[in-house]
């Protein structure tokens, strides 16, 4: 810091990337917050505070959905002391526990690059390097594969549809298949069965109105929103006891966003449990019965959504818990 | 789609042509006329029966190698080593070959040689897709490389134990005569083996295709990504399409040994598996056409050997233009991508526009 500091004062100029507020209301003269890619705001510090910085980086609100009151009883998935070590050693996620009941949406509210991807990963049988136990419906499935967490009914919609969700070269019924591909109900002896993969590809166009010329098309015609939905269609149809939703949004436009919340809601009051990852504050918000904060590998606060703030919120966002305002 | 099928015909059109512009070019410094070298060529083929089963013949082994490459390319893995697992292939049936003598029917003997080809072509080849799962090794470089062990060892074996009874060429005795593939046509060389290239070659189709296998090798190969968060292992599809793909090449040395030369020399067909990847490239990696491609070059192969023979034109000049023709078969397939994405990059604008 100090460094910086005189860097400076010799006359150079710096460009200081963080999502620190502290840190940046420590070093900086001048403050552009941005989010996804685009400016949300140029400001000089003597003019700005942390509260001001972190409204910005949330961006705009919307006016949360009604939503219907928890129908269901009895726990789905539960996480105790959850760490996952990167491919570099570190600790991704450190000592997490949560839970999330039947028929409750968890929004994990955080700046991107605290550990989300990773979550939804270990969730998903991706990592291999953790400690700690995961809990789905009462079965232990921390060891479990990938395979295994997609036969044990758990979906996961990726942050990054166009790599890890979508065969973009292969058609759209090809890209149903894609993670049912050792499923016996799906083949004979490993001969495809195509009149079940036909009608079910159909029933997903219709049920989610995916605009397409057909389910033989290429997945790399279809448009953002479209794409998306087949890949909602999918997981959600394996994932009978969770779904993970991860940026489920990004990109879109409004109309598909709409959609894709809608969406989320309606497998939330089939008594999924559902863990919904987001950047965006206000799709938290929205969707979320209970709202977990997420801050370098670190779960800060779980909290009832009628108890949180976004001001709150996007503190802790940005690393700084009540105790510390309050000393400040 | 449509599109890309039409690129597709005229590119391979196109670089047949420029492989015989290439070569005709070299026709000239000789003093002949390409076009009437070349019209030659073409009607050499439909001298007599023999000549024109001839094409058959020579394509046989052409579909295999080339249906070698072209699985494991789907699975976005390189089988340089055809040659090698071929070599592999005829070693073991030979030695299988004289292990029977004349003592087993054929209507045995032949299935069980046919299944140790396979296997051992694809056991050679599995090696390069363990290597490449267990250690990350290059599969390009590796099964390359294996081609000379194949090779070497297969000189070896030539040179000791399966050296032919005078113990005076590097070559094998001949198999018994029960253990000959049958002729299809009297007279000519025709045997069934091309049947079963044309057989095996749809089971690739059908296997790439319809089955959950051939899927993963594919979606392996498309976005190994998204392979991984649907837990289809990389590795398991790299030994597992290696395998398969070494055991094609395997077949070829059955349909060579038993089929054709009922004995093994050092060295014979050196070139077969550098060809079948020339095919498998213009074929677009599609067993059936592979099929077509493989007669081309068979057509080529035939015609070219006969004009060497009867117009003091070195043969040598047919080899070049099969290679020239490869070379810019593999050129078109790099423009083809380059076209594709130019007009996916159209018609995305144009919605955008909309």
């Amino acid at each position: 810091m100090e460094f910086v500091k005189e860097f400076r004062n010799k006359g150079y100029a710096v460009v200081f990337i963080s999502h620190k507020l502290q840190e940046v209301m420590h070093i900086a003269d001048r403050i552009i917050v941005m989010r996804n890619g685009q400016i949300s705001g140029i400001l000089k510090k003597e003019d700005t505070n942390e509260k001001e910085l972190s409204r910005l980086m949330i961006g705009k609100e919307i006016a949360p959905i009604e939503m219907t009151a928890r129908k269901y009883k009895g726990t789905m998935l539960e996480v105790k002391d959850l760490t996952v070590f990167s491919k570099q050693g570190h600790k991704a996620l450190n000592s997490i526990s949560f839970n999330i009941e039947k028929g409750e949406i968890l929004g994990i509210a955080g700046v991107s690059g605290n550990g989300q991807q990773e979550l939804g990963e270990t969730l998903s049988g991706l990592h291999e390097q953790i400690n700690g136990k995961i809990l789905l419906d009462d079965i232990q499935i921390e060891s479990f594969t990938v395979r295994e967490c997609i036969e044990s009914g758990i979906g996961y919609v990726h942050a990054d549809r166009h790599t890890a969700g979508l065969v973009l070269d292969m058609s759209l019924r090809e890209n149903l298949l894609l993670k049912n591909s050792y499923n016996k109900n799906w083949s004979r002896k490993t001969v495809i069965d195509n009149n079940k993969l036909d009608t079910y590809s159909r029933e997903i166009v219709e049920n989610y109105s995916v605009k397409t010329s057909g389910i033989d098309s290429p997945m790399k015609g279809l448009s953002g929103g479209n794409q998306q939905k087949v890949v909602l269609g999918r997981e959600v149809s394996i994932g009978e006891k969770l779904v993970i939703f991860d940026q489920p949004t990004r990109g879109l436009d409004l109309g598909a966003i709409e959609y894709v919340h809608r969406t989320i809601l309606a497998e939330r009051d089939k008594g999924k449990s559902i863990l919904l990852i987001s950047t965006e504050l206000s799709e938290i918000f929205a969707l979320s019965d209970r709202i977990a904060v997420l801050y370098n590998g670190r779960i800060l606060k779980i909290m009832e959504k009628k108890d949180a703030t976004t001001e709150e919120i996007g503190m802790l966002m940005a690393g700084i818990t009540k105790e510390q305002t309050n000393e400040a | 789609m449509k599109h890309n099928a039409k690129d597709l015909i005229l590119s391979t059109l196109l670089s047949v042509f420029a492989g015989l512009f290439v070569s005709g070019l070299l026709l000239l410094f000789l003093n002949k006329n390409p076009l009437i070298a070349y019209g030659k060529l073409f009607s050499f083929l439909f001298r007599d029966g023999y000549t024109f089963a001839e094409i058959f013949v020579k394509a046989t082994p052409l579909i295999f190698t080339a249906l070698a490459f072209a699985f494991t390319f789907k699975a976005s893995l390189f089988n340089i080593g055809a040659q090698g697992q071929f070599y592999m292939g005829a070693v073991t049936v030979l030695a299988v070959s004289q292990l029977f003598g004349d003592r087993v029917s054929s209507l045995i003997a032949l299935p069980i040689i046919f299944l140790s080809s396979f296997i051992a072509g694809g056991l050679w080849g599995a090696m390069v897709g363990y290597f490449k799962a267990r250690f990350k090794a290059n599969d390009f470089l590796v099964s390359m490389m294996s081609v000379y062990i194949a090779l070497a060892f297969m000189n070896y074996l030539l040179r000791t134990v399966l050296i032919e009874s005078k113990r005076e060429y590097p070559q094998s005795d001949p198999i018994a005569e029960k253990l000959f593939m049958p002729v299809l046509v009297n007279g000519t060389r025709l045997h069934i083996g091309f049947i079963l290239a044309v057989i095996i070659a749809i089971l690739c189709w059908f296997l790439l295709y319809k089955t959950t296998i051939g899927y993963r090798v594919r979606v392996v190969g498309q976005n190994p990504v998204a392979a991984r968060f649907a837990g289809i292992s990389a590795g398991r599809v790299s030994i597992l399409a290696f395998f398969i793909s070494g055991g094609l090449a395997g077949l070829a040395g059955f349909t060579e040994v038993n089929g054709v030369q009922h004995m093994l020399v050092q060295g014979f067909n050196p070139s077969i598996g550098a060809e079948g990847i020339g095919i498998a490239i213009l074929a677009n990696a599609n067993p059936i056409g592979i099929i077509f491609g493989s007669l081309l070059f068979g057509a080529l192969k035939v015609g070219g050997s006969i004009l060497g023979q009867t117009s003091g034109i070195p043969s040598s000049i047919i080899e070049l233009m099969e290679g020239f023709v490869m070379i810019f078969v593999i050129l078109s397939y790099y423009f083809r991508r380059k076209i594709e994405l130019r007009r996916n990059i159209h018609s995305l604008m144009n919605r955008k526009s909309l």
